[in-house]
């Protein structure tokens, strides 16, 4: 390439540059800087070295988060997101009332999480839910709770109120299965495969690429979970429901900014090292 | 020829387009940058322009005080049309609001005019952030004069003027006398013991003792913890650590009185326990008297003629009085320093504006909210709800006041208390493990 070519290049490339240097590489930058810090945020900063990573070891919520991070992200890998490929393949197969469905599933996604965790309050309620009123009228009675409240209850339950709305992913498989030759699905239909078979032989080793995006959107998402645990359990009880970005706003809030840092510092690193990983793993399998 | 002119002018061209495209994003970001450090503010230094200022505030929406702080706004602003104008920034919750101002402070972006909850522990962050406006040069004689000087100097700091207290937050435990009456109680509990078969008679009775929750900060929930600490430790036991004894011996009381609380407290948040009491299915709640405007909405005049004012039982043996009331600072208010000094006078003359005695008394008999700073003279004709009466004559009767746990300890211990409080209801903590990780996230 030529020098005025190498400077074209060079000048077009600054913008992006300088807006991922300003929104990613200073923030980053500085939350590592700060997380070897005591501050709280109003007097001046304190090097401390590793005390806020060897405090990690020793925080039993920063535990309780990670592994209910972890615990979610598991379930939108081996729930949510196949749940949406069944889904998918089912209205793709252009069912009666498919279009009505596929609306139906994917409405969840327009509606505010706010709203959202009201509705689910009302359902989880222990006095007057909606859930425990549906277990008394089949007769189990015996059954109700209080949902949200509860130490075995609290985390399935939290889980539960967002694993159905599936519609986001959806839609993305659907717009990957139109893009199939229907010729493929002809051949197979000729060779006496059924329905399921040509779903298992066709559709899904094609769905590869899409099911690896929909695993790192479904990744991150998770690691960015705050709405719906802060608004119906807060973390509780006893941080059962804690996750990783409402630990770290608890901490902002307790003017730990320093430790809180170092929480958030965690969180790039698990998100990054998902983020490899989801790669290696659909790489491998790649041919 | 010509074509590789004209290439080599596209390029040209072109590059300068891209030389254009960076200077002028960097540009909009120093634009972007400057307006984003203001964004807590309003405009108007100009010459010739009102003075516009932010004041943030949660006394908005549904809010008993809200109507009565706005007509305030407008009256300053219509006192000083076309000199200065106050915009009010809505946040809707308390519990957010506080969570905002205490990032707007940490990130130096706070509001011009803005309150914060008092507490010993808390406001010395905002009073040493230096990032204040002192009032102090501001306070002429009239606004002196129509101050409680007393309460005025928790707002004192390094010779500073820094906040002005404004409401006296009174918590009463509120009871429904209707249904007392229909359980056989006759008075009010005077001891822990009378507190818990009171409790039992209303379970047979099909109600719930208590509304309260461990969601959000668990208020009601602390506030009761506050009562049983400070009549078993006495008045000043919140002000000598978590190391006594009493603050056991509460959790232990705290855990058993839970047991006549809805079944989903754990958990519950405000709106959804405060919504037993006012459908009558609980018969008693800790909390103020921003409370009497709910009581009138949710159930007009009928449900808050059924209203009492409890005050704390007394514990066997305990140092704390029967008859006590939680009485102490609440809000206060300040501003953020300025570099203009119009905007600093005008942000001041808000305050005073807010404070005056006329103000002031307004909104006690609107929200039944008593404003502790400033001296304002109630009449015998004056229009006050008889719930805020029965506070106002408790109080006076009150042998002792306490302070209140939350008002008393850091903001690592006010995040903890819920997730503590949940674990000793549910059993997984002692009192004792209980009191230990409020002193661990004290220690923090």
């Amino acid at each position: 390439m030529k020098n005025h070519h190498r400077l074209g290049v060079a000048l077009f490339l600054i913008p992006a540059m300088a807006v991922f240097a300003v929104y990613f590489i200073y923030p980053v930058g500085f939350l590592v800087y700060t997380s070897v810090m005591k501050w709280d945020s109003i007097t001046p900063m304190e090097f401390v070295g590793l005390d806020n990573y060897r405090r990690l070891l020793g925080d039993g919520v920063f535990h309780k988060s990670l592994l209910n991070t972890l615990a979610w992200g598991a379930a939108a890998v081996f729930l949510h997101i196949p749940m949406a490929i069944v889904v998918a393949m089912i209205l793709s197969r252009k069912i009666a009332g498919w279009k009505f469905f596929r609306t139906v599933f994917f409405i969840p996604n327009l509606i505010s999480t706010l709203a959202l965790a009201m509705l689910w309050q009302f359902i989880y309620n222990g006095e007057f839910g909606l859930l425990n009123e549906l277990l008394r009228s089949v007769g189990l009675g015996a059954w109700q709770r209080n949902w949200l409240g509860e130490m075995h209850t609290a985390f399935p339950a939290l889980i539960g109120q967002w694993i159905f709305y599936i519609g986001f992913f959806m839609v993305i498989f659907m717009s990957f299965i139109s893009t199939i030759d229907p010729a493929l699905y002809e051949s197979a239909q000729i060779d006496g495969a059924t329905g399921l078979k040509q779903e298992w032989h066709i559709t899904l080793p094609l769905l590869k690429p899409a099911v690896s995006i929909a695993v790192l959107l479904a990744l991150t998402d998770t690691l960015k979970n705050f709405e719906a645990p802060f608004l119906l359990t807060n973390g509780g009880p006893v941080n059962q429901t804690m996750v990783l970005s409402l630990h770290i706003y608890n901490k902002m809030n307790a003017y730990q900014y320093g430790y809180a840092n170092t929480l958030a510092v965690m969180l790039i690193a698990i998100g990054a090292v998902m983020v490899l990983l989801v790669r290696l793993l659909f790489r491998e399998k790649d041919v | 020829m010509k074509v590789n002119m004209k290439v080599k002018s596209k390029k040209r061209s072109l590059l300068l387009l891209a030389v254009v495209c960076a200077v002028s994003l960097v540009l909009q970001g120093c634009v972007s940058g400057e307006s984003s450090g203001r964004s807590e503010t309003g405009g108007g230094e100009a010459a010739g322009r009102p003075v516009e200022l932010v004041f943030s505030t949660h006394w908005v929406g549904e809010d008993g005080k809200a109507g009565v702080v706005q007509k305030i706004v407008d009256d300053f602003n219509a006192q000083h049309e076309g000199k200065a104008k106050v915009r009010i920034d809505s946040i809707p919750d308390d519990d957010i609001y506080q969570d905002k101002m205490k990032t707007n402070l940490a990130t130096d972006s706070l509001p011009d005019i803005f309150t914060f909850y008092y507490n010993p522990v808390e406001s010395q962050r905002y009073y040493s952030s230096g990032k204040l406006l002192d009032l102090k040069p501001y306070m002429n004689d009239s606004w002196a004069q129509n101050m409680n000087e007393d309460v005025l100097s928790i707002g004192r700091f390094d010779d500073q003027l820094l906040a002005i207290p404004l409401d006296q937050m009174i918590t009463p435990i509120f009871y429904n006398k209707s249904l007392f009456e229909a359980a056989g109680i006759d008075t009010f509990p005077q001891t822990w013991d009378d507190m818990i078969e009171a409790a039992e008679a209303l379970k047979q009775n099909g109600v719930y003792a208590f509304a309260m929750g461990t969601g959000e900060n668990a208020w009601s929930a602390m506030l009761l913890y506050s009562y049983i600490v400070s009549s078993i430790g006495g008045p000043d036991v919140m002000r000598n650590g978590l190391d006594d004894p009493a603050y056991v011996q509460a959790a232990e009381l705290l855990r058993q009185l839970f047991a006549y609380a809805p079944k989903d407290a754990i958990g519950a948040t405000y709106q959804q326990y405060a919504s037993h009491y006012l459908n009558e299915k609980a018969a008693m709640i800790v909390n103020g008297p921003w409370m009497i405007s709910e009581f009138m909405e949710k159930g007009g005049e009928a449900l808050a003629a059924k209203m009492g004012v409890g005050t704390s039982p007394a514990a066997q043996n305990g140092k704390g009085k029967q008859g006590a009331l939680i009485s102490g600072v609440g809000w206060t208010m300040a501003a953020k320093k300025q570099e203009d000094e119009k905007r600093a006078e005008y942000a001041a003359k808000f305050i005073e504006f807010f404070t005056h005695p006329g103000n002031a008394k307004q909104i006690f008999l609107e929200s039944g909210e008593i404003f502790e700073s400033t001296n304002y003279s109630i009449e015998d004709g004056d229009p006050i709800d008889p719930i805020s009466q029965e506070i106002l004559k408790k109080l006076n009767e009150a042998p002792q006041t306490f302070d209140y746990f939350e008002g008393m300890t850091s903001s690592a211990v006010k995040i903890e208390f819920p997730a503590a409080l949940s674990g000793l209801v549910l059993g997984e903590y002692t009192p004792e493990q209980f009191v230990d990780m409020l002193k661990k996230a004290n220690s923090e």
